[in-house]
């Protein structure tokens, strides 16, 4: 018999409930390295508390897009420059905007952004215009999942688009309807390009 | 046994050449640990790039670009496998470890972790500047390195040496490195609603390609190679080959760092990151060669008394590169073009012939045979 088809059974001295017990403080290392990375970590940052956003806050988005979020809410993640999208909580609902390049029509882009979302969203109701500042016209429609509902919006204006997906718990009477209305109103697109 | 024949045997042994790689071990916990992992970062991946699916250009033009992008690098790396030809199957095995469990299961979430932590603690400016350069390199290099060490605990007879560790090392970098570019690519499209889809996937391919060049692979492949050192050379006290494992993964870092501090220093960070890259890549090649070539020697010096391989070609074959290169140069000049090529196949079959020695531990063998009767068909093709 070779050494190496001996080293395919473990050596009863080295056996611990048939694993070969060699193997554990190498592997205890790997898994110690698994589990800081993959548990530790996230829970000192969730341990540690998230500021409120103040009032007068503005917050800028690539392709010269700025809103302004509301006072009390959080974002889930820090609000690098250059993100496309955003995300913001408050009372269990959730308020994610994204900007990016879009050549077309605030419907179209509703319809682009219906299609490719997962299969879980049930959509309800018309598609609804929302009127921006500086005649932007965009449209929404109502959204519901099993246990929570909300809204998806869209805006194009002059070669950029934004979206703006609203979720929050079923039947929530606490949902800070009127600071996400808010946050929509104060959606702005920035200068016009040359020539359009 | 002829000492040749001592020398050759523990060669075999001590390079691990000759054993076969098996993936399922059932009693190994190496192997349930790697498949749980693994399976998870599979299915992290898909819920991440699984959006991006509904814009077909995008994804096609991403994956065939991934692929085009992996081969150089592929031909690179087992080029350098001067010697062995890193089972592919551990090959495979660190690509998939470092593009689905140390990118997704274990960077991603600490990497958003600690820089939400610094954003609190120093704020958002400090956090996007210096946060990638004092994240990543840690958190991402330990995943890798941590895929390293399951390698080596399911193929412990044959991942023993510093150039094991470099190969797998490279590989394992390549994986974290290919599929986090296509996800970034997917990304950039759903981004933009899918409205720009080849643009978008062209635009992040192209910068990812040029930072590409030094970057996962390169820096796996430094600190592959103190870990491959730590686990071979078993005649060193342990505390110099835990230094010489812990320096290589400090070169690493330095390096992944520096390349990461480009927002905080401005490109200064990716000249340094060039620099301290290749630099260190080309010091741990030669520091792992240095074993490789003893290894050569002894699993050939019985064919240099049967005349089946010269005492120059045997000194080409354990010397470094560049001796080859003048060699050959050499043949060039007195033969001719033709005769220089042969030379260098000639070489390969020999040096096929030390791996066939090694694999079978059996110099008389019919593998073995067969193995000289191709260097002696190569040994009398025409100039």
């Amino acid at each position: 018999m070779t050494d190496w088809e001996l080293e395919r059974r473990t050596p009863p001295e080295h056996r611990f409930l048939g694993l070969d017990r060699r193997y554990i403080a190498p592997l205890a290392l790997v898994v110690f390295v698994w589990l800081l990375w993959a548990v530790v970590a996230p829970a000192v940052n969730e341990a540690i508390s998230r500021d409120e956003i103040p009032a007068g806050t503005t917050a800028e988005l690539p392709n010269d897009v700025t809103f302004s979020p509301a006072a009390g809410w959080v974002y889930t993640a820090p609000s690098f420059p250059g993100v496309q999208s955003l995300e913001l909580f408050k009372g269990g609902a959730t308020f994610t905007i994204r900007s990016g390049r879009f050549e077309g029509t605030s419907a179209e882009l509703l319809k682009r952004v219906k299609d490719a979302d997962d299969d879980k969203v049930s959509f309800e109701g018309p598609v609804r215009f929302v009127p921006l500042a500086g005649g932007v016209r965009g449209v929404a429609q109502s959204t519901y999942r099993a246990d929570s509902e909300g809204a998806y919006f869209a805006f194009a204006h002059d070669g950029v688009g934004v979206t703006v997906v609203v979720d929050g718990p079923t039947g929530a009477v606490d949902t800070p309807t009127e600071d996400i209305a808010a946050m929509i109103a104060s959606i702005r697109f920035g200068t016009p390009k040359a020539g359009s | 046994m002829s000492s040749a024949g001592d020398a050759r045997s523990a060669a075999v042994a001590a390079s691990g050449w000759g054993y076969p790689v098996r993936f399922f071990q059932a009693g190994n916990p190496a192997f349930w640990v790697y498949l749980y992992l693994v399976g998870t970062g599979a299915f992290l991946y898909y819920g991440l790039v699984k959006d991006s699916t509904k814009y077909a250009t995008g994804t096609i033009l991403a994956l065939t670009l991934c692929a085009l992008f992996t081969l150089p690098f592929v031909w690179f790396i087992t080029r350098r496998d001067r010697w062995e030809r890193e089972p592919a199957k551990l090959a495979v095995l660190g690509f998939l470890w470092g593009g689905l469990a140390a990118s997704w299961v274990m960077a991603a979430p600490a990497n958003g972790a600690i820089l939400s932590i610094y954003a609190k603690l120093f704020g958002v400016d400090f956090a996007s500047s210096w946060g990638p350069a004092l994240t990543a390199p840690i958190t991402e290099e330990t995943s890798k390195y941590a895929g390293l060490i399951l390698l080596f605990l399911l193929a412990r007879n044959h991942v023993r040496s510093a150039y094991d560790g470099l190969l797998l090392g490279a590989f394992t970098g390549l994986g974290f490195q290919i599929f986090e570019n296509f996800s970034y690519m997917t990304n950039a499209v759903v981004n933009n609603f899918g409205a720009s889809q080849v643009q978008d996937v062209m635009t992040v391919f192209v910068m990812r390609g040029v930072t590409g060049i030094v970057s996962h692979w390169l820096f796996s492949a430094i600190a592959g190679t103190g870990l491959g050192y730590f686990i071979g050379a078993k005649d060193r006290s342990f505390g110099h080959r835990f230094a010489v494992a812990a320096g290589f993964m400090l070169l690493a870092m330095v390096a992944h760092g520096s390349m990461d501090a480009v927002v905080a220093v401005g490109p200064l960070g990716l000249v340094v990151s060039w620099v301290v890259g290749i630099a260190g890549l080309v010091f741990a090649f030669r520091f792992a060669n240095r074993r490789q070539r003893t290894w050569m020697g002894a699993l050939l010096a019985d064919e240099v008394a049967s005349g089946t391989i010269t005492k120059d070609e045997l000194g080409v074959l354990e010397g470094p590169r560049k001796t080859k290169k003048q060699y050959l140069e050499s043949i060039r000049k007195d033969k001719g073009k033709q005769a220089a090529r042969n030379a260098g196949f000639v070489l390969e079959a020999q040096t096929d012939l030390a791996a066939t020695i090694a694999a079978t531990d059996d110099p008389s063998g019919p593998e073995a045979n067969a193995a000289r009767a191709e260097v002696a068909r190569l040994r009398a093709l025409p100039a």
